[in-house]
């Protein structure tokens, strides 16, 4: 057997492991080899020791037998992810809303300027001069921001009459409109209005995340708060579908015989429904930012007496709200923002 | 076509805990590891969802560990060397004789240890050079060379007394 090539360790692991396939190279050669050549076969228990040994040594190291725990669990923490994801950190929006309250300032002030110098021709000229001083301030641009649009809101009333638009919007949002959030970043939220209003693109909500960042520490529990204030125990005693109950998607469709309203690309916190056929109510919380949530009343337009019913059980959140026709039903918001944003945070009410 | 992803679950689950165990040595942390690999495989669609999801482990385990090694740095550096010596104060045997198998793994080339590790998963040749990149004629040498090493290390590591008794198990 001198002539013939001894098989390899690589070919004797790949025989004990099974893993060769049958034919000329493969298994058939190996046995035949094997048969012949005592070389071989005693190479061959030294490596069978060795696979069985590095295999107890590896099962030495532990876990003892592990339970698979059920996948729901990990659809839950998916879930969970998600949720998180969503949340944009509220440092960069704060940076990004300061930015955008200096950059509104600058033009206001630039606008002003070409009122007051009076002449036609300047305003060119004005222009370019004020856009070189806001390259200049923006390094500062957090510290500086916030004083600035409170001054404008003041100084507003004055020239309102010749006042464009997307101005008047930065003037009216910066009236406390929510209780809850302090002053100073309610100038960053007229800013971010304003872009908001020129570029339909980035979802108005964003905002919401700078002026409330204690609040993303516990999001989750805010949520679970609201939701335990809608299901008061008092309405326990009445009948089932007397109290607010929290439901499927499905199930808040059946009872209200049509669509739930929702506001497309906000993370639905769930609805509940109180009441049933044409007096039902649906209540769908969802979530604007961190800590910020709009709620949506909504039952059928014929059916006025319902909501004042059910707006008892509910409580008083505090906000603005607006009531829309929609779908044959009236859905009224309710959130911590100013009145403009809601209005546009109603009229992108999903078409089903 | 979708993968079924709750079956997967089921018959890889154990295999993957196993092979994250190694890696990070820690059987809580495998067991996250290894849901965490699944929340990640969700939303995917993969050919091979079983090799899908140890390539997930793999670098997540991977991961892992440089975040341990930087906390551990971390620790001494506040304790003065305290830590890792409360550390060793809690060990028990089956913690010692799984640390004597991981020193006997560090010892092992990256590549050899991947390929034994997948193999203890319970991959087969064709899965581990996929896997790995490798040739499928080189699995058997890869492996056999692994186990020798590991064999070997092994030996070496284990304090003298102790290789009869082990050797029975």
């Amino acid at each position: 057997m001198s002539d013939v090539q001894h098989l390899d360790d690589g070919r004797l692991h790949a025989y004990l492991d099974g893993h060769l396939r049958d034919g000329t190279v493969g298994r058939d050669y190996v046995e035949r080899h094997l048969a012949e050549c005592a070389a071989c076969r005693a190479r061959l228990e030294e490596e069978r020791r060795v696979r069985d040994r590095a295999r107890a040594i590896l099962g030495a190291a532990g876990p003892v037998k592990v339970a698979t725990p059920p996948f729901e669990a990990v659809l839950e923490r998916a879930e969970r992810k998600r949720a998180s994801r969503r949340r944009v950190p509220p440092t960069v929006v704060l940076a990004w809303a300061a930015s955008l309250a200096l950059a509104v300032t600058v033009g206001w002030y630039a606008r002003s300027l070409v009122l007051t110098g009076g002449g036609t021709g300047t305003v060119a000229t004005v222009a370019q001069d004020a856009d070189a001083p806001a390259e200049d301030v923006r390094a500062g641009g957090i510290e500086a921001a916030p004083p600035a649009p409170r001054q404008i809101a003041q100084s507003a009333p004055a020239r309102a009459q010749p006042a464009p638009t997307p101005r008047e919007e930065a003037v009216v949002v910066a009236e406390p409109a929510a209780p809850a959030v302090a002053d100073r970043p309610l100038a960053n939220l007229a800013a971010v209005e304003a872009k908001a209003a020129a570029d339909t693109e980035v979802p108005p909500l964003r905002i919401a995340e700078a002026p409330a960042p204690s609040a993303a520490a516990a999001p989750g529990a805010a949520a679970e708060r609201v939701r335990l204030r809608a299901a008061p125990p008092a309405a326990a005693a009445d009948l089932a579908e007397q109290s607010w109950r929290t439901v499927t998607r499905a199930e808040a469709e059946r009872r209200l015989g049509g669509p739930v309203a929702m506001i497309p690309g906000l993370p639905s916190l769930g609805t509940s429904v109180f009441g049933t056929g044409d007096a039902a109510v649906a209540r769908t919380l969802q979530v604007l930012g961190a800590g910020l949530t709009i709620e949506l009343l909504q039952q059928r337009a014929a059916a006025p007496a319902a909501m004042p019913q059910a707006g008892r059980a509910m409580g008083s959140e505090p906000g603005q709200s607006l009531t829309v026709e929609w779908e044959g039903f009236s859905v009224t918001g309710r959130a911590l923002v100013p009145a403009d944003s809601l209005r546009r945070l109603l009229s992108r009410l999903h078409r089903p | 076509m979708r993968v079924d992803w709750a079956v997967v679950y089921r018959e890889t689950y154990a295999d993957l805990v196993r092979f994250l165990h190694r890696k990070v040595w820690d059987a809580d942390q495998a067991q996250d590891l290894a849901q965490e690999t699944f929340v990640r495989a969700l939303d995917h669609d993969p050919e091979n969802p079983r090799a899908f999801v140890f390539t997930i482990a793999a670098n997540l385990a991977r991961d892992e560990a440089r975040a341990a090694i930087r906390r551990k740095k971390h620790l001494t550096l506040m304790a003065g060397g305290a830590a890792e010596a409360a550390g060793a104060a809690e060990a028990t045997e089956e913690n010692e004789r799984a640390d004597t198998v991981r020193r006997a793994l560090d010892e092992l080339s990256e590549r050899d240890r991947e390929v034994l590790l997948l193999w203890d998963a319970g991959f087969d040749y064709g899965e581990i050079a996929r896997q790995t990149g490798l040739s499928p004629g080189a699995i058997g040498t890869t492996l056999a060379r692994a186990r020798r090493k590991l064999v070997e290390a092994y030996q070496a590591v284990v304090p003298e007394a102790e290789q009869p008794r082990k050797k029975q198990v």
